[in-house]
């Protein structure tokens, strides 16, 4: 081997050890709560003591919105209505509502209802009072440490280190497994054993690695996403309204309209839930009604509509930018959701290799030899000849 | 190339799974998803089982 290459193997090779010695507690705790988390919709309803929806035929039609939002008004008239979603999975909409319109987001009560009778169910504590339930505890551990935005942005940074070790990790496979043959374990010493592993699975499972890594990193960074969208695309739309206030909730056109009209005007697509004026996100102008398409492919992609909260009149249908629409694409990227429960089941089995995977990467370190790389390339090449 | 062609063709296969269930609902989607990427942990299994029976001690 050329000394030129040496030299760029021993740069791979320090970039490999140390992107995977700092990240590899981080990606222990990924991959531990990350494996419920993939379960998450039938742990939930498992562990759920919440009251069953009616059982009614499948082509019962929904209840009127603007009646669900009365009911949640009349249960709650201390808060006001922060957004309706309308459920496609479960026949449930969800009431948020918020002390006032510029509350905390952890302070929204959850009321739920039947989508068809239009019947409270159950009310849901805000996340600040409520219990936290083991599904709640893994998703806080895994998205942002309890620390909020700041865990979120040290994760996503520890992602793309992971990402960088994973690519690393690939550049340095061609050399050692050489004249190996694919998916050959030596059993000429356990460490040898453990490196070949440790190889193999990495390099098997490595498209899908960086795919998991990679679309991890876009889901630490949809709050500051969220924001910049917030702060330039939706503020030019609400020029022609800066100056104007907040208009009182007594004014509110129908919600049932507003969702009507979204569906109208965008008949491939259909609305799942409506956000109402607040001071935080949105506009404190408009319904801003979030539209999926119906197609496969274009249900990962929500589309906003904007509709006058007074008039009911439709304002926009506002063209997402490209780093939100990467994001929506990244979310079932991340989570393998898309794909029943076999995909889940795939998805679970190959988090397991990659804890495999970073186990075995701690436990070469933690025997390894300090010997120069090109000492190890020697005894790679004498120990696959001596093995032939 | 030899060095990468299995690899290569195990990242293509998977590939090919993330994006059919994105593409499609259910059916032929699901089902080209569920298979393609079931091979690499296949692979995983038939390396881990054949050096079980190899290795000595």
């Amino acid at each position: 081997m050329a000394r030129d290459d040496v030299t760029r193997l021993r740069r791979w090779a320090l970039v490999h050890k140390w992107t995977s010695l700092v990240c590899t507690a981080f990606l222990l705790l990924f991959c531990l709560t990350g494996l419920p988390l993939i379960f998450g919709d039938e742990l939930r309803e498992l562990l759920s003591d919440e009251p069953a929806f009616a059982d009614l035929p499948a082509d019962t039609p929904l209840a009127n919105l603007d009646r669900i939002v009365a009911t949640a008004k009349q249960k709650r008239p201390d808060h006001v209505v922060w957004f309706a979603f309308v459920d496609d999975d479960e026949p449930k909409v969800l009431v948020g509502m918020l002390p006032s319109p510029t509350a905390d987001p952890r302070t929204a009560r959850r009321l739920r209802f039947d989508a068809r009778t239009g019947e409270l169910l159950n009310e849901i504590e805000p996340y600040d009072v409520r219990p936290l339930t083991f599904v709640d505890l893994m998703l806080r551990l895994h998205r942002d440490l309890f620390a909020g935005l700041p865990g979120e942005l040290f994760l996503g940074f520890m992602g793309l280190v992971f990402v960088v070790a994973v690519v690393s990790g690939g550049v340095l496979y061609a050399p050692f497994a050489r004249r190996q043959g694919f998916g050959a374990l030596r059993g000429v010493s356990r460490r040898l054993w453990w490196l070949d592993l440790h190889n193999m699975l990495g390099v098997v499972t490595i498209a899908w690695a960086l795919v998991v890594g990679a679309t991890g990193v876009m889901n630490e960074l949809s709050q500051p996403l969220f924001a910049v969208w917030q702060r330039t695309d939706v503020q030019e739309m609400l020029k022609p309204y800066r100056g104007q206030s907040m208009p009182e909730a007594a004014s509110f056109s129908s919600v049932q309209a507003a969702f009507d009209l979204a569906a109208r005007t965008l008949p491939d697509r259909h609305p799942t839930s409506v956000v109402f004026p607040n001071g935080r996100i949105g506009s404190p102008h408009h319904y801003l009604i979030w539209t999926r398409g119906n197609a496969a492919l274009t249900a990962r992609l929500f589309t906003p509509v904007l509709v006058d909260v007074v008039s009911g009149k439709l304002t926009a249908v506002v063209e997402m930018p490209w780093y939100l629409r990467t994001l929506q694409v990244s979310r079932p990227l991340h989570f393998g959701d898309y794909g029943g429960l076999p995909l889940k089941i795939i998805w679970a089995l190959l988090d397991l290799v990659t804890i495999v995977v970073l186990g075995s990467g701690l436990y070469l370190w933690l025997s390894r030899r300090r010997s120069p790389i090109e000492l190890r390339l020697r005894e790679e090449a004498a120990t696959q000849e001596a093995a032939r | 190339m030899t060095r990468w062609h299995w690899p290569l063709v195990l990242a293509v296969l998977t590939f090919i799974g993330l994006v059919s269930a994105l593409l499609g609902e259910g059916g032929p989607f699901w089902f080209v998803s569920w298979l393609a990427l079931s091979v690499p942990l296949l692979v995983i299994a038939l390396a881990v089982v054949r050096s079980l029976f190899r290795r000595p001690g």
